[in-house]
């Protein structure tokens, strides 16, 4: 394993790879991160310095609704087949992990994971007076709000708002182009990144490149005139004349432009350094947590990472195509763990699957399903505390035509804060959900 | 009616903003001709724009009969490699014809002589949103492109019932798999949870079930990518739909929506959203759903209320919208007056900026506003003006050597009696790109730059003076 050669991560910053003295001052809030580091660096030498003490957390998206009901199969019940005549999944082709259930026979690497004890799966996980829109349903899980109320923070942004104060913005890495709501903040926090190595300023220079590079972080809000973070974000300096008054948009670019800034000299350095020690598939999804792993490895302080698999809107012709998510899905999460137990980092890594919903229990007329409501949830990692948790729901006692939850998914969330992340729930769920065993 | 701008109001720095909103913006002297023809007129000309299709013959696609022969022979080879090689082969000519297409459109938005038709065709695009990823057939989104142009400022009722016939669309939802006996929903919940109403108005599960059975029948003849309804496929049963009992059929379904004032007001917002600003107030959205709904839901005349009134060209929406990623590649490419980049450098930015044209992340169409914008992309926009006005390929996905450069006319944009004056340079630089003078803060920095290049600024020197302005968060905004 690649260990960062640096001391801290002032010295880091100062030196990343937009060549030797910077010139430009540390924005206030980095230099108090620094001091607060420095401090800390005094007891706990390297481990601080290279985010090697702290829990993470990975979340897993699987966009479009997943077929909870061919993810984790009922093989015991009549109704499931009944239901399902060309879609349903004989128990013979399942990986049974009971008499009741099986895994969809792609899932072989949780399978393993389930094994080895690092696998929960948690059956019937919903809400209340579930939305069908994937929209609305994804919004729902994401602010972990109640179905009838709208809000546009994210829970893990109020997470970060209420236990990240003084870190620096990757505190959140979301992989990908677009920021998940679930980041969305009162203080902003969290970069997003699609490909480590086109996260950076490219200084193509022709005239002056030292004073290009200088000009262009002024103008990007790296100088002493920019947002001091700790004042709510309003930029004075800009309120000038002559039509460019910015507003909360233009905070918005600024604060953007600043965290990328920041981050990708760092990114940089550490994706260069670190290479992944397992064989990862070609896939997206793949390709995501190799990065992640990399980030891990690389010392990131980085407390929660954000990814995503699509095209779980199975609507018709879903045997192949489910198969297929399935078999994506379980390759890549092979390497990941394979990747993260070569580094020694499975320990402090726990990984959580989501979908916006479970689909219809009848299959439709076009070999797929439309959308439903409960579905299973996988927790992986060192940390978890194995084995089946909620109810696998009735198929026949239904809830308005769909699977009814037992677990509702903000207890899933409450469980991960209060007992893995070390959090308090009830802080940032806004709500106190009972919490559960497998963490 | 919404308050009209006084034409006494009227000013340069309105004209480059209608034609910011209204098109894709333009260099000084369109925004000079605009303003020269006053508030009425220039809104009317924006409006009207002229018949171009003379100028951008169609790409050339596989039609669909040829596919569909193609297709047919393929099936009937007798070896199930040869099979898979012609099915391959039809694929990668797939994709080769929808990136030709995706740069057609953008070549007619750079060039087009009625920029609205095409903002607008863009608008349908994300509204009534089609991915080629489940459709797999260039064509048949061409041909929905085309509708979508000529239908563009007319009439949304008929939109969207043409909409619900569109063979891209039919495939895209499932409504060319649905029949009476288990009608697929996924059409029927968008229809009004996205196109028509928004999410959860007026509408229950049971009525996206039986408008379900509404939306029964249609199908696609795949030999001419057209529209049938097949009458024994239809369900003619009564269905209750919003209080409302009858055997309706599609058509019927989507005239009941539309007359939900609810309706009106969700496209209402959606329009002012695209050309004004991100929260229009109740009041707003209420006038001009009435004028949407008192003009039986004609799209040119609520346009022209927006593009009159006073509060589109306030200081709450005049340089207060972050740009697409659409809109920065073609406004770019028309203020600079510079040819769009290569088709290959076009592919690859509208990937990592995340908006490619005929590829929605889903039926939701784009999110806009903020969400076009996060450190990856805003890192990503800084690195392609600088591949814009350098010439050079930067070391990005996509981008390679063979990606040529794009050819900037700088003695047009800093002509030779500029060169010596740092501050004339500055302001009339940061009109072409910001249609704005700068903040003094950041013009002093500026000009503190172009000084220190010494005497006269050469074209090096020029092309990174463009660079630093063009990265920077105010040159998101439009």
């Amino acid at each position: 394993m690649n260990e960062p050669t640096f001391h801290t991560r002032r010295k880091f910053i100062r030196t990343g790879v937009l060549g030797g003295a910077m010139a430009w001052t540390l924005p206030v809030f980095l230099e108090k991160t620094f001091f607060a580091l420095d401090a800390a660096a005094a007891d706990a030498a390297v481990q601080t310095m290279t985010g090697k003490d702290s829990p993470i957390l990975v979340v897993l998206q699987l966009a479009g609704g997943n077929d909870g009901l061919n993810t984790v199969v009922p093989i015991s019940d009549d109704a499931y087949y009944k239901a399902r005549p060309r879609i349903g999944i004989a128990a013979g082709n399942t990986l049974k992990l009971n008499d009741n259930i099986g895994l969809n026979s792609r899932l072989t690497s949780l399978r393993g994971l389930y094994d080895s004890g690092d696998l929960a799966l948690i059956q019937g996980v919903g809400y209340p007076n579930p939305n069908r829109s994937h929209f609305r349903s994804t919004d729902i899980w994401q602010t972990a709000t109640d179905a009838d109320k709208f809000d546009r923070h994210g829970w893990l942004g109020r997470y970060f708002d209420s236990c990240c104060e003084g870190e620096d913005p990757s505190v959140g890495v979301s992989v990908g182009r677009e920021t998940p709501l679930a980041f969305s903040a009162s203080k902003p926090k969290g970069i997003t990144l699609a490909r480590p190595e086109q996260f950076r300023f490219i200084a193509e220079s022709a005239s002056n490149p030292g004073a290009t590079e200088d000009l262009f972080r002024e103008m990007n809000g790296m100088d002493s005139s920019s947002p001091d973070e700790n004042s709510g974000g309003s930029v004075q300096s800009l309120g000038a004349a002559g039509g460019m008054v910015g507003g909360d948009t233009m905070d918005y670019l600024r604060r953007t432009a600043l965290d990328a800034q920041v981050s990708s000299d760092k990114i940089l350095e550490i994706t260069r350094k670190v290479r992944s020690s397992a064989n990862y598939p070609g896939s997206q999804l793949a390709n995501s947590l190799s990065l992640v792993s990399r980030l891990i490895a690389g010392g990131m302080s980085t407390r929660v990472y954000y990814v995503s698999q699509g095209g779980y809107d199975t609507h018709s012709n879903q045997s192949n195509s489910h198969d297929r998510l399935m078999g994506d899905l379980d390759a890549a999460l092979g390497a990941f763990v394979a990747d993260l137990k070569a580094q020694g980092n499975f320990d402090r890594v726990m990984l959580m699957t989501f979908s916006e919903f479970g689909r219809r229990v009848t299959e439709n007329n076009s070999g797929g399903t439309d959308h439903g409501a409960a579905a299973p949830m996988f927790v992986l990692g060192g940390g978890v505390k194995p084995g089946i948790y909620g109810k696998q729901p009735s198929l026949t006692e239904l809830s308005g035509g769909d699977l009814a939850y037992n677990v509702d998914f903000r207890s899933v969330y409450a469980t991960v804060l209060d007992n893995w992340m070390k959090a308090p729930s009830e802080k940032v769920l806004r709500q106190k959900f009972q919490t559960m065993a497998f963490a | 009616m919404l308050k009209r701008l006084n034409p006494s109001q009227w000013t340069p720095a309105c004209a480059a903003h209608l034609l910011n909103r209204a098109g894709f913006g333009g260099p000084p002297a369109e925004v000079q001709a605009l303003y020269a023809l006053g508030l009425n007129r220039a809104v009317e000309t924006m409006l009207a724009g002229s018949e171009d299709d003379d100028l951008f013959p169609p790409p050339a696609l596989t039609e669909p009969k040829e596919m569909y022969d193609a297709l047919r022979a393929a099936r009937e080879l007798p070896d199930e490699a040869a099979k898979r090689a012609a099915v391959q082969k039809s694929r990668r000519e797939q994709g080769d014809q929808i990136r030709l297409t995706r740069v057609w459109w953008l070549d007619r938005m750079r060039y087009t002589l009625h920029p609205l038709r095409e903002k607008m065709a863009l608008f349908w695009h994300g509204h009534f949103a089609t991915g080629v990823d489940k459709v797999k057939n260039a064509y048949l989104m061409w041909q929905q492109n085309e509708t979508f142009r000529a239908r563009a400022l007319g009439s949304f009722r008929y939109l969207a019932k043409e909409v619900s016939r569109d063979p891209a669309m039919m495939r895209y939802l499932d409504l060319q798999q649905s029949n009476r006996q288990k009608p697929n929903e996924n059409f029927a919940r968008e229809l009004m949870e996205l196109f028509l109403l928004g999410e959860g108005v007026r509408y229950s599960e049971q009525d996206i079930k039986e408008s379900a059975r509404a939306f029964t029948g249609y199908r696609i003849d795949q030999e001419r990518g057209a529209f049938v309804f097949q009458r024994q496929m239809f369900d003619p049963s009564d269905k209750t739909f919003m209080g409302k009992t009858g055997p309706f059929d599609g058509d019927a379904i989507i005239d009941i929506i539309l007359d939900q004032p609810e309706s009106s007001a969700f496209i209402a917002k959606k329009l002012w959203v695209y050309f004004g600003s991100d929260d229009p107030s109740p009041a707003l959205v209420q006038s001009l759903a009435a004028q949407l709904r008192g003009s039986n839901y004609d799209v040119r005349t609520t346009l022209k209320e927006i593009f009159l009134s006073e509060e589109f060209y306030s200081p709450r929406v005049v340089r207060k919208q972050i740009k697409s990623p659409i809109q920065w590649i073609v406004q770019t490419s028309r203020v600079l007056e510079a040819p769009l980049p290569s088709q290959q450098a076009l592919d690859a930015s509208m990937t990592q900026l995340g908006q490619v044209l005929f590829a929605p992340p889903n039926v939701k169409g784009w999110e806009g506003g903020r969400a076009w914008i996060s450190s990856s992309t805003l890192l990503f926009r800084y690195n392609l003006a600088g591949y814009i006005v350098s010439g050079k390929a930067p070391a990005l996905d996509g981008f390679r050597r063979a990606s040529g450069s794009v050819s900037i006319p700088l003695e047009k944009i800093a002509p030779a009696d500029l060169r010596g004056n740092p501050e004339a340079l500055c302001d009339t630089i940061s009109n072409r790109l910001f249609n704005a003078r700068l903040e003094d803060e950041e013009r002093t920095r500026l000009i503190t730059y172009l000084r220190e290049r010494g005497g006269k600024i050469d074209d090096p020197s020029l092309r990174d003076f463009l660079y630093l302005m063009m990265s920077t968060p105010d040159y998101q905004l439009t």
